[in-house]
């Protein structure tokens, strides 16, 4: 008995170090920020700031905020990007793992290589190909073609950050679908091929429920993960293009994104900060959603 | 004899470390930039001077500078004195109390009254100017040898270079900072200035002038004399400097900044002020003043005044001037003879003549992305130039209520 007390003891002694760092880094400032998310504090509140209660949230949940469209696009870019990016990822997969291919591992290299690049500099990259004299545009002026106001159109915007954050993420998926894939028993394939299943039909009732099981948890990651994408937004088209003159908000524009627009221009931190927890609190309520959806989806099997 | 000396000697080092307080200063210039070694080389002489010791710590990188004040400052471990900042961070730090108010504090009398407005934020001063700059017009002498002193001598030119197929006059015409000159020459202005201190209900971006100002630059791309790619704000700055800097054009509009590409260019080029508009005025061009600021978490004040005022005095100020070409913000400073045979900062100082500070109020994020968006409404067709400014006006007023809030 007291030998474990003093296990447990040295066991806190030995997390210390962690904990201080979460309590210092991680903690703090998360309920910090939730104080502040209760006050005025702000550029003309700055030496002394008060307790406002619930107005900045009813500030933000009022008709006229632009919360409202801004959410629209942070829910569908959370689950069309997601979705694109896991798809093609298995899609690249699939074809990965046909037996037909040849020099199959030159090509998965090849396919690794976004992922290998640092993504701070390939979105960058990316900025200037698809500027309005990029390298995109120069090609099609080449070809006589109009130029695509890539990341200035809204429309086009919004296809355009699709597009990037897929070439970015589809790597990983592509490798962890290739492992899944390659986990199918090959004798349940075999089977199949001797029962006369077309290829549609081994992949619909063999390769997909096989691999679901992989696929889903790391479906719902991205999920969450792309929820609050702050870096590829930023970097890539800043939030724009505004919709209309001088909004705090473009099309591109998902909650953080925005949150950190609002945070540098009106420079209220507490109207931010209450914005903070609001992202907070919607993602715990996707990702809770998610996982209980892919529960449903486990035992369905 | 010998003796002396080493009395005297232990009595220096004494009083230097007994009365010479140690000083540290923020500059937002790099090592090795020109201002750097300028601004190091006065404060070698202000430690001689004084006996007191200085630090210099550069932090390249305004948002980063804004960052660190803010976090640093108020714990007593930031810097004594800041030389140098761009002053539109000035109602901003003042807001956040880490600006020391300089009124009854210091002589501000040998300064352009200009600068003083530049760093004056609600009725108080909150730093020593030391250079300022804006946008001039830079002009190419192969095409023309004298600058144009007016608008309307300047449209023969244009037409002839785009009649050759190059371009007379380039700059960033949808990009408010470098347009703001001609809004004011016609009358527009951002904020009125009343009793010292911005009055931002009083907004003049949809004034007559404004109106006038707008459909004066919209009439040269109707007459086909700026390009298109000076209609879009996302082609507007690489075209004009890349157009110049290759000697495709004749005029530009902008800062001394691009002057270093004209020189690797081996080009041959003047400057001079922006050219009287057909209502008879000057061009009024925003200009930024470098400040020197002391924080007001400071505890060697009386020190850190004495660096900042002998930094911004008329003998290191001049000295300053020469190693850097910035312009300087006295009028003796203008007027020592080194300086005034200066071509380069003789015709940057004409201009500053000329030029508005740049509000200082943090209500100017309010201002920049609304007025930019205007202005490809308008050069876009996408609405007329009254509607359009009007709306501007009304967005920046909204957007100020919230950010006041």
């Amino acid at each position: 008995m007291k030998r474990q007390t003093r296990q447990h003891w040295l066991a806190f002694g030995y997390l210390t170090p962690a904990l201080t760092a979460i309590v210092l880094v991680t903690l703090i400032p998360a309920v910090y920020n939730f104080f502040i998310a209760f006050t005025n504090f702000g550029l003309f509140h700055y030496q002394s700031y008060e307790w406002v209660g619930l107005a900045n949230f009813q500030e933000i949940l009022s008709l006229d905020s632009p919360l409202l469209p801004v959410m629209g696009w942070t829910l569908a870019w959370t689950f069309l990007s997601s979705f694109v990016n896991v798809g093609l990822g298995f899609l690249v997969a699939l074809m990965l793992t046909h037996p037909g291919l040849r020099e199959r591992n030159l090509y998965r290299t090849l396919l690794i290589i976004p992922w290998a690049l640092p993504g701070v500099l390939s979105i960058q990259m990316w900025h200037s190909i698809l500027g309005a004299d990029g390298f995109f545009n120069r090609m099609l002026q080449a070809l006589g073609a109009t130029t695509i106001p890539w990341l200035t159109h809204p429309g086009w915007a919004r296809l355009s950050v699709i597009m990037v954050n897929a070439w970015l993420s589809f790597p990983y998926f592509m490798v962890v679908s290739i492992a899944a894939i390659q986990n199918i028993p090959s004798e349940v394939k075999e089977a199949a091929m001797m029962d006369g299943a077309s290829s549609w039909q081994r992949f619909r009732w063999i390769t997909l429920p096989m691999t679901r099981v992989l696929m889903l948890p790391l479906w719902i990651t991205q999920v969450a993960f792309q929820f609050n994408n702050f870096n590829l937004i930023y970097l890539l088209t800043g939030g724009g293009p505004r919709l209309s003159m001088g909004d705090y908000y473009g099309a591109t524009d998902i909650m953080v994104s925005y949150t950190f627009n609002l945070m540098r221009e009106a420079q209220r931190y507490g109207l931010t900060s209450a914005f903070g927890v609001l992202t907070f609190l919607l993602t715990v309520g996707i990702l809770l959603l998610s996982t209980s959806f892919t529960r449903a989806m486990k035992e369905g099997i | 004899m010998k003796k002396r000396i080493v009395l005297l000697l232990a009595v220096a080092v004494l009083t230097a470390t007994f009365f010479g307080a140690s000083l540290k200063v923020w500059t937002v210039y790099k090592e090795d930039m020109a201002a750097y070694q300028a601004l190091t080389l006065s404060i070698e002489q202000f430690e001689a001077n004084t006996g007191h010791s200085v630090d210099i710590v550069s932090i390249p990188d305004q948002t980063d500078m804004d960052s660190k004040m803010q976090i640093a400052a108020p714990t007593g471990m930031g810097p004594d004195v800041i030389a140098t900042m761009p002053h539109d961070i000035i109602g901003k730090w003042a807001n956040q109390g880490i600006l020391l108010a300089l009124n009854g504090k210091a002589d501000m009398e040998p300064f352009f009254d200009s600068t003083i407005r530049a760093i004056t934020y609600e009725g108080k001063m909150y730093g020593f100017p030391l250079s300022v700059e804006s946008v001039g017009l830079v002009y190419n002498k192969a095409f023309v040898p004298t600058a144009p002193q007016t608008f309307e001598e300047m449209i023969p030119v244009m037409e002839r270079m785009e009649q050759d197929g190059l371009y007379g006059l380039v700059f960033p015409s949808a990009e408010p900072y470098h347009m703001y000159g001609i809004l004011s020459g016609f009358g527009g202005y951002i904020f009125g200035w009343e009793n010292d201190a911005y009055n931002v209900q009083d907004i003049g971006m949809n004034n007559e002038g404004a109106n006038e100002a707008i459909a004066y630059l919209k009439s040269f791309f109707e007459r086909g004399l700026f390009p298109d790619s000076m209609r879009d704000r996302n082609t507007q700055h690489g075209f004009s400097t890349g157009t110049f800097e290759q000697g495709k054009a004749a005029f530009q509009i902008n800062g001394p900044w691009v002057l270093a590409g004209l020189d690797a260019a081996g080009m041959d080029y003047g400057v001079a002020p922006i050219p009287v508009l057909p209502n008879g005025e000057y061009p009024h061009p925003f200009l930024g003043v470098q400040f020197i600021g002391i924080s007001a978490y400071s505890k060697n004040t009386p020190a850190a005044i004495a660096l900042a005022e002998f930094l911004t005095g008329k003998e290191q100020m001049a000295s300053y001037a020469l190693q850097t070409t910035l312009t300087p913000t006295r009028q003796d400073v203008l007027e020592d003879a080194r300086i005034a045979q200066n071509e380069m900062i003789g015709a940057w100082a004409q201009q500053a003549s000329l030029g508005t500070p740049m509000p200082n109020i943090p209500e100017m994020s309010a201002v920049w992305s609304a007025w930019s968006d205007a202005l490809q409404v308008i050069y876009f067709d996408r609405g007329t130039i009254s509607e359009t400014l009007d709306e501007l006006a009304e967005t920046i007023s909204e957007k100020i209520q919230i950010m006041r809030k």
